[in-house]
């Protein structure tokens, strides 16, 4: 039996459906564990961004997670697939009519405090962090921070409310992570499951 | 003593088990003090895994620091060489930071080390120790091994940048074939390279099947020492039984300025990591000015009781009752002929609420009496 942790919400039913030929999750249900007795597999539905701690801690064997939340906690697991769906950008956005000022720390509002400090970093800008875990395009409207770093998808969010894309810094898509010890003891099952899924996947034109 | 020993959890068993083991190869304890001076991590710092330490000032306010690691002072201790080789055991505690809640952690460890002059023998006796403490542990278990030196050589070979290094090395450590793909082509990394690059991080599994693969994607003299080291190396093994369980996975990657030949990682199941880590460090040795080979593992206890199934299930074997009119005499003869024969006996005067126990006798004229719970 293999146990596989994905994340509730949109990226979570459509792996489900890959899994199990387009069966779809009840949304009204309930339950956080499902089973696929045929293919002997058990789903756990959890936060997206604890999937990596269960696949971490060997709670779940496998997982699909987001590429921004391996960045931002370096779990140790094993990475196997890159899986293309759920794509979207790591962005740094601000008011339409914002221009830097060069001259002084920038305040950034973010929920991914260490992918905005590597990214600084690697620009040698000194920032200030300020930590929010939702609503991030609130803050320069507010003049909370200067910008934020966020993940865009269509960008109609940040339209929605005067904001712009000043620039785009990583590709992020779901991947299928694997703990080690799992990797190792139960690699036959989890082979067929990698194959499995680059099959679906390829014959998948929607996405 | 049976009744007692098993009842120890199962680190505390393993140790004494373990300990044994060593002694009979021939190791030495060793002991050493709960501090070390700051400026040996400072000065090796990419030896260790994290780089948070505990520090404090001493009387004479000398920066000490609680060790975070048991080889470094080993090595810097040692007087192993050429003519001198030393074997040595340890069970320590360490402390390093958790990632998980960012507080410190202590750590009990075992370990061995073997320094001087290494040869093949000496390697494949520390594996062997290796193999056997996991098969204590638990019977399924898996050893990884893998070789610093071809996983070095084959990184010199592409003539990339330190950062564009780093990064391909951490796809390695995690499997990760499709960005591996897309660093070096960044990297402008020939595809011939690409190529074996990625098949390196598919080889896990089988030793031999994987060295066929190894042996494929060799560029340069280094890659190609290292696969004759594996191949002896493997040679080895196949003569014992305990052959399937060693595979080869090159994903298992320590720093490559103290590491250069063989490196290992121990796992069991139920343990969702690995429970036992271990290599060559001869480039450690020679930083401290050290003529000899040595290697060395270290097993991690903790983790063996928290997954442990068979938990401890009885505190005590019996417990007796007793009251103020009890023969005291005859009581304490009935007693102590009961521990004699090992058994751990627990007198009160009412049942015990917090303790779990197998029998419960009564004290009643001069006679012991069961009674059921």
């Amino acid at each position: 039996m293999i146990t596989i942790a994905l994340p509730k919400g949109r990226l979570g039913d459509k792996v489900y459906e890959l899994f199990t030929n387009n069966e779809s999750l009840l949304e009204s249900s309930r339950k956080l564990v499902f089973e696929s007795k045929e293919n002997d597999i058990r789903f756990l539905l959890v936060k997206p961004a604890d999937v990596a701690i269960y696949v971490e801690h060997g709670a779940a064997d496998l997982g699909i997670v987001g590429k921004d939340i391996l960045l931002e906690t370096h779990p140790e697991v094993y990475e196997l697939m890159d899986l293309n769906i759920g794509k979207c950008k790591m962005a740094v956005a601000a008011k339409n009519d914002y221009i830097e000022d060069t001259d002084r720390t920038l305040r950034v509002a973010t929920k991914f405090v260490n992918i905005a400090k590597d990214y600084y970093a690697s620009k040698n800008r000194e920032i200030e962090i300020i930590k929010l875990h939702g609503s991030v395009e609130l803050a320069p409207l507010l003049g909370l921070s200067d910008v934020i770093v966020d993940i865009v998808e269509s960008g109609n969010t940040l339209k929605a409310n005067n904001l712009k894309v000043l620039t785009t810094f990583m590709d992020i898509s779901a991947r299928l992570i694997a703990n080690h010890t799992s990797f190792k003891f139960k690699n036959k099952a989890i082979e067929q499951i990698v194959n499995g899924l680059t099959e679906v996947l390829k014959d998948d034109k929607n996405i | 003593m049976q009744s007692f020993l098993d009842s120890l959890k199962k680190d505390e068993k393993m140790i004494l088990i373990l300990r044994q083991l060593y002694e009979q190869f021939g190791y030495k304890k060793y002991n050493m003090s709960k501090f070390e001076e700051y400026s040996l991590y400072v000065e090796n710092k990419n030896f260790l895994k994290s780089q948070n330490i505990v520090t404090f000032n001493d009387m004479n306010g000398k920066l000490l620091a609680l060790k975070p690691d048991v080889t470094l002072s080993i090595a810097k201790n040692s007087n192993a060489s050429i003519d001198n080789t030393e074997k040595l055991y340890y069970i320590e505690n360490i402390y390093r930071l958790s990632k998980e809640n960012r507080e410190y952690k202590e750590i009990n460890q075992i370990g061995l080390e073997l320094m001087g002059d290494l040869d093949l023998y000496g390697v494949s006796e520390v594996l062997y120790l290796a193999i056997t403490s996991l098969r204590i542990i638990n019977p399924d278990y898996i050893l990884d091994v893998s070789h610093m030196g071809f996983v070095a050589s084959f990184l010199d070979a592409l003539l990339i940048d330190y950062e564009a290094k780093e990064k391909l090395l951490d796809c390695i450590r995690s499997k990760n074939m499709h960005e591996l793909k897309m660093i070096a082509q960044k990297a402008k990394v020939p595809d011939f390279y690409i190529e074996r690059l990625l098949k390196m991080v598919s080889i896990s599994g089988n030793f031999a099947d994987g060295i066929k693969i190894a042996e494929e994607i060799i560029v340069n003299e280094g890659m190609k020492k290292a696969v004759i080291e594996l191949q002896e190396l493997e040679r080895l093994c196949k003569e014992s039984n305990y052959y399937p369980n060693v595979q080869l996975d090159f994903s298992i990657i320590n720093d490559i300025d103290y590491y250069g030949g063989i490196i290992f990682q121990g796992y069991v199941e139920n343990i969702p990591h690995a429970i036992l880590s271990g290599g060559r460090y001869d480039y450690l040795m020679e930083k401290f000015g050290k003529n000899a080979g040595a290697i060395g593992f270290a097993l991690y206890l903790d983790d063996l009781g928290r997954y442990d199934k068979e938990a401890v299930s009885f505190d005590v074997d019996a417990v007796v009752l007793y009251d103020e009119k009890s023969d005291y005499k005859a009581l304490s003869s009935k007693i102590s002929q009961m521990r004699e024969q090992g058994l751990r006996i627990r007198m009160c005067k009412t049942i015990p609420s917090d303790i779990r126990y197998k029998y419960i006798y009564v004290f009643k004229s001069g006679e012991l009496e069961e009674i059921t719970k």
